[in-house]
């Protein structure tokens, strides 16, 4: 654990070197030890065999090739919206609605791919969608917070109940399948569909998206002027106000961009791997990401990493509760406990600094 | 003076390298006012905490009554019998008088309403605090009386000695003279009162004794009858230490005017004038210093003409001959900001030096013309201005929280000062935290601007650098411009102008 707050305070230090990079993936290494240390400590006060259930929970996230498949599948909107939320934070926009943001997405994508019937190339449009869905969205919030001062947070929270129970008006009203048996969309045709990649597998495009999302938004960061304004923004608003920095542009950037992100998630959940729209499209990815975002330090690198061990934890899970008997829900426990362990951890290494680096100029 | 309440021989206190405390001597006794005096950053606050147990010294001796006394935290003070009111208040603004009262009391009876406030109501007229009505929220409260309520807190166990903390700072005169008729029959009362303050006037209508310091060392003491108003203005500024020779010449060089303030007028959330009709005008290769005690409307006017529209500001500022709205256009029309509180507004402390050297629109523009950083070349251009700046460490990879405040300031002028199309510079405080070699080299730098054709204008709460800069002074005393009748007057007229005491 004390290796967690060791390796940030490093990358503090010496900011770009390439020991103190790696470093950032030390929170979700150290997460996936404490996860299985957990899952054995709770398996064996529910009753079950430890070993086996560790021994299930592995096998059953990436043991095999179709148990491997389904953890990436899960990664991908993770990534996505754990990227998201990532440019958001670093950029000092609370924003917490990837979730409705996602739904919104998924919404949009849908519409273009079930209501304009099906053409060549139609996926790319579909994707379009749910990023446009989710911007749109997210810019509500945005204007609010940047028009009104509005705090983005009870904003956000709120517009993803919006989000929810327009989803689920929209399949049992306008997007709802034709037969209008069941409150879900009619499936995807064909070419609004995402490409397997590589072809036979249940893989999509989307996940080779989401890796270009997270290397993408790394070097925004740190490789441009629009990286920097933000993060200057993000760290201390009045400094880059003074600057002369456009913070208000900024803010709307950051904020839509990061709604995006979350927009895809939804697009490819839809248009990768349900090829439907139903009301609980979403399993709380959109708030996982949140967890998935800290749990990274907010680096790309940190988010893949937490986004990968996140997907495992839960698919394993599953698998855990059919081989050993140990519910699922011990899953979701292992998952706030590791959470709160590893936050606590770095929280430690952040308010040493703010100590070691105290005001001294005090008369 | 009968025996002391508290007697403090050789007290010295050092902050990491900076020693704000140096052999000083203070006592006080019941009955007295004691006005402590001084200049912002003499020591004053330190001794203050010093008393009150919120610091602990690093050598000299205490006595209170008589016996020596150790105060390991201000808890233990407060057992003793020394309250603190200080100048930042120390009240849940939600809750209502009664509530924040109680919170300094803790067997008051908070569940029960009405008994509470019949109790508070009992307590502030038992100790002459006049509060009104005790149910009211402390954020609908004015200033002045929210520091009444943080007095009340100071007395709920009547104290032998009660410390105030710059308590006329946000007050309005009307106001000022309420406190000082509570204070005065508190000491009536047997109270030790200590005041800290800059305020001359003050120490005149209140103090018994007075004591003041400068850059941490005690340089008058003894009955207040025995200094007059511009004996203690020379004391707290000093006298002449060097003889370096000013500007002077820029009647010669100067020209159009590039820097303008009309009509500014500023009025803070609780009534408070903190700017008040300012105008003023810096023409091309001129240094104009605004003098001024720290408090008097130097950080509003910074702000307002580093192009920040505060909400209810009036009036205009003009850069170049165009109105200014915003930071971002002050910076496009080619000026240079050093704010007063650099950490808060001219660094992010967690990003880089090199990084923090492009937190400038102009400077990140011309480092990243098609949006890209380079940050080899920025790391390599960085450690040359790093340098030339003399800021320790010159590592551009590290972040600023790891700097000293002095080289936290170095690094704010590098930034600002070595800009390229440079037309006008605002600088409060520029050599705050500098040594003095440092400070001679910001001095020089800020004179070659000028003679380059910037216009320049330095807020300045030191005489010293008053004199070495400036060639025209104005001084701001209560968010007001009060123009000397010469351009660059005598040193001892601009000290009492900045204490508020008639030239």
């Amino acid at each position: 654990m004390s290796t967690a707050g060791d390796a940030t305070r490093a990358e503090i230090r010496n900011g770009a070197s390439f020991a103190s990079r790696l470093g950032f993936a030390a929170p979700a290494l150290v997460a996936g030890g404490l996860a299985i240390g957990l899952t054995a400590l709770f398996a064996a006060a529910a009753g079950a065999d430890p070993a086996r259930a560790i021994g299930s929970l592995l096998s059953g996230s990436v043991g095999s090739g179709a148990s491997l498949a389904t953890t990436l599948l899960r990664a991908g909107p993770l990534l996505l919206t754990g990227i998201g939320v990532m440019l958001a934070f670093r950029s000092g926009v609370f924003n917490v609605g990837a979730e409705g943001q996602l739904l919104i997405g998924a919404l949009a994508a849908t519409a273009v791919g079930t209501r304009l019937g099906a053409w060549p190339g139609q996926v790319v449009l579909v994707l379009l969608a749910g990023a446009v869905g989710g911007a749109l969205w997210a810019a509500i919030a945005a204007w609010l917070r940047a028009r009104r001062q509005v705090n983005e947070v009870i904003t956000t929270i709120l517009l993803n109940f919006v989000a929810l129970y327009l989803v689920s008006w929209a399949v049992a009203g306008p997007l709802q399948e034709s037969g209008r048996t069941y409150p879900q969309s009619d499936p995807f045709p064909d070419p609004a569909m995402l490409w397997r990649v590589p072809p036979g597998t249940r893989l999509h495009f989307g996940l080779v998206l989401a890796l270009l999302a997270a290397i993408g938004a790394g070097v925004l960061l740190s490789r441009t002027a629009t990286g920097l304004r933000l993060r200057a923004a993000g760290l201390n608003p009045a400094a880059a106000r003074l600057a002369g920095f456009p913070v208000g542009r900024d803010l709307l950037l950051a904020f839509t961009l990061s709604g995006a992100l979350a927009g895809v998630a939804g697009a490819i959940e839809v248009a990768g791997v349900t090829g439907r729209l139903y009301e609980r499209i979403s399993t709380g990815t959109g708030y996982t990401a949140i967890a998935v975002a800290l749990l990274g330090g907010l680096r790309s690198g940190g988010v893949l990493l937490a986004a990968l061990f996140f997907a495992a934890l839960a698919t394993g899970a599953s698998a855990m509760e059919r081989s050993a008997g140990v519910s699922a829900v011990l899953a979701l426990a292992v998952q706030g406990a590791t959470i709160l362990i590893v936050a606590i951890t770095n929280r430690m290494s952040w308010t040493g600094l703010a100590a070691s680096s105290g005001d001294r100029d005090g008369t | 003076m009968s025996a002391p309440l508290l007697e403090a021989t050789g007290l010295r206190k050092r902050f990491g390298p900076v020693t704000a405390l140096e052999g000083v001597d203070f006592a006080c006794a019941a009955g007295e006012v004691h006005a402590l005096l001084g200049e912002n950053g003499a020591g004053k606050s330190t001794l203050a905490s010093l008393i009150t147990g919120l610091v602990r010294p690093d050598g000299g001796e205490m006595r209170w009554r008589g016996e020596s006394a150790v105060w390991r935290s201000a808890g233990q003070a407060r057992g003793e019998g020394i309250s603190m009111v200080h100048q930042h208040f120390m009240l849940v603004p939600t809750l209502s008088i009664a509530e924040n009262v109680a919170l300094a009391r803790r067997d008051l009876g908070l569940l029960d309403r009405e008994r509470l406030h019949a109790e508070v109501r009992t307590l502030a007229a038992e100790r002459r605090v006049d509060i009104g009505d005790p149910s009211r929220r402390i954020e609908d409260l004015a200033v002045g009386e929210q520091q009444r309520v943080e007095i009340l807190k100071a007395l709920v166990v009547p104290p032998a000695l009660l410390v105030l903390d710059e308590p006329t700072a946000v007050l309005v005169p009307s106001e000022v003279r309420d406190l000082f008729s509570l204070l005065r029959s508190l000491v009536d009362g047997g109270t030790a009162i200590v005041i800290v303050t800059h305020k001359l006037a003050e120490v005149e209508a209140l103090a018994d004794r007075v004591t003041v310091l400068r850059r941490g060392r005690l340089v008058g003491t003894g009955p207040a009858s025995d200094f007059d108003a511009s004996a203690l203005a020379r004391l707290m500024v000093g006298e002449r230490t060097r003889t370096s020779v000013a500007g002077g010449d820029a009647a010669a060089r100067a020209g159009a005017v590039v820097l303008e303030a009309r009509g500014l007028s500023w009025t803070d959330r609780s009534g408070g004038r903190r700017l008040d009709d300012v105008s003023l005008a810096v023409r091309e290769g001129e240094i104009l210093v605004v003098a001024g005690v720290e408090g008097n409307g130097q950080s509003e006017l910074a702000a307002a003409l580093a192009g920040e529209r505060a909400e209810g500001l009036e009036g205009e500022v003009k850069l170049c001959g165009r109105s200014i709205a915003s930071p971002a256009e002050a910076r496009a029309a080619g000026l240079a900001v050093v704010p007063a509180d650099r950490r808060r507004d001219g660094l992010v402390s967690e990003l880089a030096l090199w990084e923090n050297l492009l937190l400038a629109r102009d400077r990140i523009e011309s480092a990243a013309p098609r949006g890209w950083l380079r940050p080899s070349e920025q790391r390599a251009s960085a450690r040359a201005s790093l340098e030339e700046f003399h800021v320790r460490p010159a590592d551009p990879d590290l972040p600023a929280a790891a700097l000293s405040g002095g080289n936290q300031q170095r690094l704010v002028l590098a930034r600002e000062l070595s800009r390229e199309g440079l037309r006008a510079v605002v600088a409060a405080t520029p050599t705050r935290g500098l040594d003095l070699v440092a400070t001679e080299g910001v001095h020089d730098r800020i004179r070659g601007l000028a003679r380059g054709g910037a216009a320049v204008l330095v807020f300045s709460t030191d005489l010293d650098e008053v004199e070495a800069l400036a060639d025209r002074i104005l001084v701001l005393f209560r968010g007001r411009i009060v123009v000397p009748e010469a351009a660059r007057p005598e040193r001892a007229v601009v000290g009492r102008l900045m204490a508020g005491v008639a030239a």
